[in-house]
């Protein structure tokens, strides 16, 4: 960041500027009336005041509710892993072969501009940003803002 | 942010989730927020007007889906979530009619504020206000948060859904654009 914006956004702060009102205007007492305003523009909602305090409503549900999901999950993955089994002995592989001893894959993962074009164009920009901050790369602010200063940078900035 | 003690938005959300008292919470949901909500709607549409209709939108749906707010989000993020969306909707439609950006005649007038030297006060708030005015919209928003309601990264991404690496790159172009509108004006 520059000195002369950080200087603009100082001085305005300096002045009391930073604050959600400033350099802003409402009609006398907008906000004393406000609340008896809304509360009369709204509607009567009788089924609300019928329902119980819903508190323990979440954990009302049969020990089969709670771990039918995770039942459903370990079913489909015994099925994909049957389904791999059947698949390879029917192929005469036996069992699968390692992705860097397939000759095709292991030919495109040695070719640079294949796995840049594939692999890393997929890398969301701002994960690497997150990841550092996270590692502490980027610790604060002034950090950051230097990082997206530098001449490289400019590739990961939003639009 | 609204500063409003945890044990009181604690309390809100269990009244809010029973039929005896969900209506009084409300209207004290109301009472609390409407200020620091208003505001936030305010800086991004402009007027008064706008952002009054803006703020009872805002509440009517926040009361007409009150039996989806479970408490698992903050209340304060669960409304700040339904503003903004009430206010990038307005932008929206109103994109169709005319652009949010600067018209002339009111650059003309900030050209002549500055032009006899230093910004101060009145004059520098109105400055800034048309400056943060011509960011986009998402920026605009991560800009007012941050600098005008000082809310800390991490809450403005829950509320914006988006990670605190993209809303800090976003904060700095927001100031370096600021800083490319206060140059030009001389």
């Amino acid at each position: 960041m520059t000195n002369s914006s950080h200087d603009i956004l100082s001085k305005a702060r300096a002045q009391g500027l930073a604050r959600p009102s400033a350099g802003l205007e409402v009609p006398d007492g907008y906000f004393d009336d406000f609340a008896t305003r809304m509360a009369a523009l709204l509607p009567e909602r009788p089924e609300l005041e019928n329902r119980e305090a819903d508190t323990a409503a979440s954990d009302s549900r049969t020990f089969w509710q709670k771990v039918r999901p995770y039942v459903y999950m370990a079913a489909m993955f015994a099925g994909v892993w049957c389904m791999l089994q059947v698949f390879a002995s029917l192929t005469g592989a036996g069992t699968l072969q390692p992705l860097s001893e397939n000759p095709v894959l292991a030919s495109a993962l040695s070719d640079d501009n294949f796995v840049l074009d594939y692999f890393y164009d997929d890398i969301n920009s701002w994960e690497v940003v997150d990841e550092m901050l996270e590692d502490g790369t980027l610790d604060d602010d002034e950090d950051f803002a230097k990082f997206l200063s530098e001449p490289d940078g400019d590739y990961i900035l939003p639009q | 942010m609204a500063t409003i003690k945890p044990e009181k938005i604690e309390e809100l959300t269990a009244q809010l989730r029973d039929g005896a008292t969900v209506h009084q919470a409300f209207n004290e949901v109301i009472r609390l927020f409407s200020e620091p909500l208003y505001w936030q709607i305010r800086r991004m549409v402009g007027s008064h007007d706008d952002a009054n209709d803006l703020l009872q939108n805002t509440f009517m749906k926040a009361w007409q889906s009150i039996e989806n707010f479970r408490g698992d989000a903050k209340l304060s993020t669960w409304l700040y979530k339904i503003a903004i969306n009430e206010s990038l909707s307005f932008l929206e439609r109103e994109k169709r009619r005319a652009t949010t950006s600067l018209d002339d005649a009111e650059a003309a007038e900030v050209h002549t504020l500055t032009a006899d030297g230093e910004l101060d006060g009145d004059r520098l708030a109105t400055a800034l206000r048309d400056a943060v005015d011509t960011l986009p919209e998402k920026q605009r928003l991560v800009f007012n948060m941050k600098y005008f309601d000082d809310m800390k990264y991490e809450d403005i991404s829950e509320i914006l859904g988006t990670s605190v690496g993209a809303l800090k790159a976003s904060y700095h172009l927001a100031t370096k654009k600021i800083e490319q509108f206060f140059e030009n004006l001389h």
